[in-house]
């Protein structure tokens, strides 16, 4: 038998797809199946080979390879062919009731995977029947496609009963069907941002966990990682949870550590007593240490992920540094990562050891490496102080190599530790200066200027360098240039008239030669600076330096939390943030054809809407803080908006998040997108002018970041002459009954500088109707006394509609629809649009995610009518009712919404007016 | 929930294979990998992960031998779960093909097409045992127990095993293979040492044997005497970290540290473990260097640190030399030396190496007048490596000290161990 390897070869030929046609048309099987690998062979190499399609399709009649190999084709052809595909169905409809197991799985996993709905329409009852197959493999395969199923139309797969069928298999006697069964429902939960799909309580736990022993590793992993998201009441139960899965800590596999590891971490705070977590740390730390014996990638992720955990269990690899001692044959990225870990790991017990280790690799051939050694020593100084001494020692050791790499980034290094510890470690600057010829990098010149300027005055030979510098100085970068003007400044000050002569020429190539703007304003500022006398410069220059912040690099506490929370994610390699990683789901639109299939509903007493999918899977507006670079402007872009980010220093700056649908720029506006607030004062209100704010001018707005978790986001500009600071805010009582839920950060803002300031709000307080729609906000600061505002809750009634509750129920619906008085209702005429108008399902869906739901539609009716139901979070407990009337004939034009609410009466109107203008925009 | 597609690519980047699992990215994605790998300067600069920004996509690759295998996903992905799946998508190539390389992947396009349907889908990993999988994938693959139909164990508990294997004569054979990893520093201190084992195993065994394995393991004494077994006398070892295969009873282990398993059938690893312990390095070398302008001289000496009656076998000791010397010349007194320029070394090799044993080496190069000090100096920074094998032999002292083998046949099967010791990351820097 000839390699297939040949058949990769037959490119570019003509007449090729001649070749291959009659190939496919041969007599004898052997032929034909030689002609099929060579279809499948060039359709791999990007070749296209689609128009052979008819002449593929009529080889399924063969035997199972062949067979799988016509399937591989049609699943890379069927979209762009949708007609002929469905000349195949017979064939898969065939195959699904096929006596051999393999091939029923073959059908139905392939029918699954392309995406056309005249293919899935035929799906449903092989599929139903496949879940309920007499062999387990057929009935993991058909799990999994429920997933894929509901990928491409969760429509057909919750109106069908796919969703419940996936649930029963969760007791299926085969542990393989019940982690596929576990996969697809963690899957759909996701998509659909409903995450009690997966049935987790202290009920269904054990039997997960007992799954566990049986399934393949993969399995395991599904599964551990399922009941991570799950929280247990009692530390009893968290207790037993960890005891069943620990023994998993030593399977071979790494990601089953990683999984198991994760779900400790999450237990681990709910156990109560400490030395049950002591133990924990210590039973982890083994297993993890042994990842660092596994490929390089995966030391890799292990090692960004350990870096994770010692944040909170800095115990964790205490025994165990030298594990992580860089070995000559690691690659960089290896290398780099257990340098991190060193940096983190060092105490003064340790700390010779790795010391000594750090001094070895900067004297590596690798030279990115060594310079990271060095800095990496210049990081331990900082952080510890008691080895601040021991890292100088050591880096005078470095310096008498003379290797110019290093000895520059010593430079660079030595200045973060001398500006740390000001006048302790004097004695290395002679020594650094002494080599300072090998230093060529500007940052490392930089570096050595500064030091330079510093110590001018306990350095004989300052003067004499900086004159050599200056003599060089055009061929020296801007921010050298700067350098060698500040410090010719300090030593000025710092060693008098002996200076003179160097600074004079300095400022003058500043101010006459220098082309940089920059420079330039230096040097006159300097030059002034000097005629107001020595002191005055001396006051400047020589000013208190900004310590260094060595947690700088330290991923922020909360981001933390998230990444600890998906250990061994993608998220966990990169430190950012898990929604920046959250693609969107590729979503069918749900077209009118759906629309028009979907069973009538009427509203008195017909099934319930809560089903279905419109709604089911456009929770995704709930999700906390989903926002995401990456996203395409789709569907989601309400997810965007509305889910805000709570790790704004992840996004881009607004212009990069630049939204064009038309649609969503008015919905934009409408809901205070937090992300577009934080950077820009424009998309804020003024709540308060500089004038009656005793010198502070106050921005701000109301956002919902996560659900019903609301925010007051405060924009304070100090246009005062001095600082401001011990600021403390409060809240008059009000309708929502919001109340802080922390008080203020203290902040302090200098004049001129503003800050934005976030305060939690609770509605928890009590609810006071008198005040209306208006929410009084006192401030006090230093030293501008007690300031008031007020914040137009009506302006962001749409925060406070509850994204989560759901419809209300029907029954109850109409009760409290039939409550209120004609007279009180509310009509507004509308423009909807026409892409709007003509799916009911995206209405629903943009609704439900701006926390409107509905609670029923009539599809067929003319015109097609709405209703909708939005509840207020907080005790208010009030609830808007509205019916929607579109466009007669579902084309561009005027439709109608009523609404009714149980509010109040006085405050009824204003609310009804602004939600009708919600509605409104939203359909826009 | 895992990956969206996997690539393999070959040398220069070319498309092998491509699987698309999700349909969630189109795979021209795979261009973006290319361009990125290919462009980068020098490996280094090229890490595992690549992240596609404004695509949201993330790559992520192993090499091996001269291949890309590449998965691409959108989402926050498992990475752990994915980076092991591709090197066990290796793995069951490799014992699908033997050696995994661009050529044998595409002379056997198909049957990968047809075990990556078959090991994932949708993007979850499905099943992995090429045991198994090589009773029902093989499309134009000659193997002899090829039968096309599923067998039962594809999705069952016990899923590496199949039922009703039959062999003529019930062996097993256990091989425990301890690597060695040694740091020693410039100055002769020992920094680190560290044991990597691994027991594999070769069961030729008919039907459904359940084994208990018994090994002087010391925390395995312990919990025997805590039940009430006998006091065990002699040596024992402090195992710091074990791994199982799949089919290892860990709850049971967890429980009394008894290893007890239903073992697939043919060779796999059963445990892996690891120990950090002050040894003494099996083989010591030091290396002295004169250097002149115009020539430089190697003394290098090795001696063995073995218990009596071992022999290091295939003794290779790996010395850095200055990249621009010439006419070497060696006097060793055991072994030869060969100088290989293209890794800038001398490899002096030892057949046979006794315990208690020393050998020197010493090595005369001339020197180009011309040359930089400073790469000359760079040169020496690179440390000293040490390959060898000691069979019969463990460094840690663990042994087997049963391997119960209980079948409902009833049949007796007497096992095989054999013991080496092997040099793992063995590093010695120079001074």
């Amino acid at each position: 038998m000839a390699p297939d390897g040949r058949m990769f070869q037959t490119g570019g030929r003509k007449g090729e797809l001649h070749d291959l046609r009659q190939g496919l048309n041969a007599t004898t099987t052997k032929e034909r199946k030689n002609a099929l690998k060579r279809t499948v062979a060039a359709m791999t190499l990007g070749r296209d080979v689609s128009s052979l399609f008819t002449d593929v399709v009529k080889n399924t009649a063969g035997d199972i390879s062949m067979k799988k190999l016509v399937y591989l084709y049609i699943i890379n052809y069927a979209q762009s062919k949708p007609d002929l595909s469905i000349l195949i169905v017979n064939t898969f409809i065939k195959d699904a009731k096929d006596h051999n197991p393999l091939i029923r799985a073959l059908a139905i996993r392939t029918m699954a995977l392309i995406p056309l709905e005249k293919i899935t329409e035929y799906l449903c009852d092989p599929l139903h029947a496949a879940l309920h197959d007499a062999d387990p493999y057929v009935r993991k395969t058909a799990a999994v496609c429920v997933a894929k199923l509901y990928d491409t139309n969760p429509t057909l797969a919750v109106s069908e009963g796919f969703i419940d069928e996936l649930r029963q298999l969760l007791a299926d006697g085969n542990p393989m069907t019940v982690s596929n069964a576990v996969a697809a429902l963690s899957e759909i939960a996701e998509a659909s941002n409903n995450p009690n799909l997966l049935p987790l309580s202290a009920q269904t736990i054990p039997r997960f966990l007992s799954a566990l022993s049986e399934c393949t590793e993969w399995g395991q992993i599904c599964i551990l990682d399922a009941i991570g998201s799950y929280t247990p009441t009692t530390s009893d139960e968290a207790d037993q949870m960890v005891e069943r899965i620990v023994p998993r800590l030593q399977h071979a596999n790494p990601a089953v550590v990683l999984a198991v590891v994760r779900v400790i971490v999450r237990l681990m705070p709910l156990l109560d007593s400490q030395e049950k977590r002591d133990f924990l740390v210590k039973k982890m730390s083994a297993p993890l240490i042994s990842l660092l014996t596994t490929p390089p990638e995966l030391q890799f992720v292990a090692l960004r992920n350990f870096s994770l955990l010692i944040t909170d269990y800095p115990h964790l690899f205490s025994n165990d540094v030298r594990a992580f001692f860089v070995s000559y044959a690691d690659p960089l990225y290896v290398k780099t990562e257990k340098l991190n870990i060193l940096v983190r790991l060092t105490d003064e017990a340790n700390a010779e050891d790795v010391l000594a280790e750090m001094v070895e690799y900067s004297g590596e051939v690798d030279a990115q490496f060594a310079q990271k050694a060095v800095a990496s020593i210049s990081q331990i100084a900082v952080r510890l102080p008691q080895l601040s001494g021991q890292c100088v020692n050591v880096f005078s050791d470095i310096l008498k190599r003379q290797m110019p790499h290093i000895t520059g980034e010593v430079a660079i290094a030595l200045k973060d530790v001398l500006r740390c510890y000001p006048r302790q470690f004097e004695e290395i600057v002679p020594q650094l200066c002494q080599y300072s010829e090998l230093i060529e990098d500007p940052n490392a010149k930089s570096a050595l200027v500064w030091i330079i300027g510093e110590h001018a005055d306990r350095l004989p030979s300052a003067v004499s360098m900086l004159n050599v510098i200056v003599d060089g100085i055009h061929e020296e970068t801007i921010n050298v240039q700067q350098q060698v003007l500040t410090a010719c400044l300090k030593a000025f000050v710092l060693c008098g008239p002996e200076a003179q002569a160097v600074t004079k020429r300095m400022i003058t190539y500043a101010t006459e030669e220098s082309e940089s703007i920059d420079l330039r304003d230096r040097g006159f500022i300097y030059q002034r600076l000097l005629e107001h006398g020595v002191e005055t410069a001396q006051k400047v220059v020589l000013s208190n330096k900004v310590g260094i912040d060595h947690s700088q690099s330290r991923i922020p506490a909360d981001l933390s939390k998230k990444l600890l929370d998906s250990l061994s994610s993608v998220a966990s390699v990169y430190h950012q943030s898990p929604h920046l990683f959250q693609g969107v789901r590729k979503r069918m639109p749900i077209t009118s054809e759906v629309d028009e299939s979907m069973a009538e509903e009427d509203l008195l007493g017909l099934e319930p809407t809560v089903e279905e999918p419109g709604e089911n899977f456009t929770h995704p507006a709930i999700t906390d803080g989903s926002s995401s670079v990456s996203k395409p402007v789709g569907d989601s872009l309400l997810d965007d908006i509305l889910g805000g980010s709570s790790d704004l220093r992840a996004l881009p700056p607004p212009s990069q998040n630049k939204i064009n649908t038309g649609r969503s720029l008015s919905l934009e506006g409408l809901l205070n997108p937090p992300n577009k607030s934080i950077h820009s004062s424009e998309a804020n209100d003024m709540l308060l002018s500089a004038e009656e704010g005793n010198g502070l001018s106050i921005h701000g707005q109301l956002v919902a970041r996560t659900t019903n978790s609301l925010f007051l986001l405060l924009k304070l500009h100090n246009v005062g002459q001095s600082p401001t600071c011990d600021f403390a805010i409060q809240l008059n009582t009000n309708c929502f009954a919001l109340k802080l839920a922390a008080p203020m950060d203290n902040i302090n803002i200098p004049p001129g500088k503003s800050a934005s300031i976030e305060v939690p709000l609770h509605v928890d307080g009590e609810a006071d109707e008198a005040k209306g729609f208006e929410l009084q906000v006192a401030i006090k600061f230093s030293p501008g006394g007690i300031v008031y505002f007020a914040v137009d809750l009506l302006k962001h009634l749409s925060v406070f509609m509850d994204r989560k509750s759901g419809p209300m129920e029907k029954p109850s619906y109409l009760e409290a629809w039939r409550k209120v008085p004609d007279y009180a209702e509310l009509s507004t005429t509308i423009n909807v649009n026409s892409d709007m108008a003509n799916a009911l399902g995206r209405i629903s869906e943009t609704f439900a995610s701006a926390g409107i739901f509905t609670v029923a539609k009539r599809a067929h009716v003319k015109p097609p009518v709405m209703y909708l139901s939005s509840r207020f979070i907080g005790p208010l407990n009030c609830v808007i009712m509205a019916e929607l009337t579109l466009p007669l004939d579902r084309g561009t034009g005027v439709g109608k919404i009523s609404s009714r609410s149980t509010l109040p009466a006085e405050m009824s109107k204003p609310a009804l007016t602004r939600f009708n203008t919600i509605c409104g925009e939203l359909l826009r | 929930m895992v990956a969206s597609s996997i690539f393999i690519l070959d040398s220069r980047g070319k498309t092998i294979i491509s699987r698309n699992f999700r349909g969630d990215v189109a795979m021209d994605v795979i261009n973006i990998f290319k361009q990125r790998v290919f462009e980068a300067q020098d490996d280094s600069q090229i890490t595992p992960f690549f992240r596609h920004d404004e695509k949201g996509i993330t790559f992520i690759h192993i090499r091996h031998a001269n291949i890309y295998l590449v998965a691409v996903t959108r989402r926050n992905s498992n990475a752990t779960v994915i980076l092991t799946f591709l090197y066990k998508l290796v793995q069951v190539f490799t014992e699908y093909f033997r050696d995994v390389h661009e050529e044998s992947i595409r002379d056997n396009f198909v049957v990968i097409y047809e075990l990556l349907d078959e090991m994932m889908d949708f993007g979850f990993p499905q099943i992995s045992e090429s045991k198994i999988l090589r009773k029902y994938i093989t499309q134009d693959y000659r193997v002899s127990e090829s039968t096309g139909v599923l067998p039962v164990a594809a999705t069952n508990a016990v899923s590496w095993r199949s039922e009703g294997i039959k062999h003529i004569r019930n062996e097993v054979f256990l091989d425990v293979i301890e690597k060695v990893n040694i740091l020693v520093s410039g100055s002769g201190n020992l920094l680190r040492s560290e044991i990597v084992g691994k027991l594999v195993m070769k069961s030729y065994l008919s039907g459904m044997p359940n084994l208990k394995l018994g090994l002087n393991d010391r925390l395995q004494f312990e919990a025997s005497a805590a039940r009430g077994g006998p006091e065990r006398k002699g040596k024992s070892v402090d195992l710091e970290d074990i791994k199982f295969h799949q089919c290892v009873r860990l709850a049971k282990f967890e429980n009394d540290r008894t290893i007890s398993f239903i073992p697939p059938d043919g060779t796999f690893e059963l445990m892996g473990y690891r120990l950090n312990t002050q040894v003494k390095p099996p083989i010591w070398v030091d290396a002295v260097i004169e250097q002149r302008p115009t020539r430089v001289d190697y003394i290098v000496k090795a001696r063995t640190q073995l218990k009596p009656r071992a022999i290091a076998k295939s003794v290779k000791i790996a010395i850095p030399v200055l990249p621009d010397v010439d006419t070497p010349s060696f006097k060793c007194t055991s072994g030869r030396a060969k100088y290989a320029p293209e890794k800038d070394v001398v490899v002096w090799s030892i057949k046979q190496f006794k315990a208690g044993q020393e050998a020197v080496m010493r090595g005369h190069f001339s020197l180009p007048s011309i040359g930089k000090a400073e790469n000359r100096e760079n040169a020496t920074k690179r440390p000293i490596s040490v390959e060898f094998e000691v069979p019969y032999f463990t460094i840690s002292g663990l042994q087997v000290r049963f391997l119960k083998v209980v079948e409902k046949s009833g049949y007796q099967a007497a096992p095989w161990v054999r013991y080496k010791m092997v040099a793992g990351d063995y590093q010695i820097r120079m001074s």
